[in-house]
């Protein structure tokens, strides 16, 4: 199998698992169905991505070095506007303006990184390099 | 940066796909590379040069301003 079909059946059934682990969260701790919801979503948007990516794959590669590049170049710009949040998210705090919980921090900057990476790799694709 | 990919793959009758699919990358990324938007890794540049049986200083033209 090539290494690019072995990384989609990887990623199917990450999705799976996720999804999976979504489900018995949901069943057995009742007590924060946010969670359980979280998870499913996420291993249903991975399962279904990778599935049309997957049937929707032609002769040339999914990845070159040119999305690599970008997707990498993503991740830093991501990775340093992250560092200004956290610095910002510390600041309110310190001032005492914003009485932040570790679980809705945790899930800012959850969002924030996966949202901003993927925001960074859209412009770069769209300018067709980083320079 | 300036390319003659265009010029030389119409002169060996090749579209962007059959030439990214002998390079092994996406056509998006020769389309880029066409238009002087992408700087290309040696190995790549190489690797087009020897697919239009050229060399990569008849492929990439440079100017000075490229530089600063």
């Amino acid at each position: 199998m090539k290494n690019m079909e072995k990384m989609y059946v990887y990623k199917l059934a990450l999705g799976v698992i996720v999804l999976l682990a979504g489900i018995v969260s949901a069943t057995f701790y009742e007590h924060d169905a946010s969670f359980s919801s979280f998870l499913i979503s996420m291993g249903l948007v991975l399962f279904i991505v990778t599935a049309l990516r997957f049937f929707r794959q032609g002769d040339l590669p999914d990845r070159d070095e040119r999305t690599k590049k970008l997707a990498a170049y993503g991740i830093t710009y991501s990775w340093l506007l992250t560092l200004i949040l956290i610095s910002v998210l510390y600041l309110a705090n310190f001032f005492k303006m914003v009485d932040f919980t570790a679980e809705s921090v945790l899930g800012i900057l959850l969002f924030f990184m996966t949202i901003s990476a993927n925001i960074f790799r859209w412009y770069f694709t769209r300018k067709g390099d980083v320079e | 940066m300036k390319t003659r990919i265009k010029e030389f793959r119409a002169r060996h009758d090749l579209t962007q796909e059959d030439l990214a699919k002998m390079v092994g990358v996406r056509r998006e990324t020769i389309v880029f590379l066409e238009k002087g938007k992408y700087n290309p890794s040696l190995k790549l540049a190489y690797r087009i040069s020897r697919c239009l049986d050229t060399t990569i200083d008849e492929l990439f033209l440079f100017e000075d301003s490229d530089f600063e």
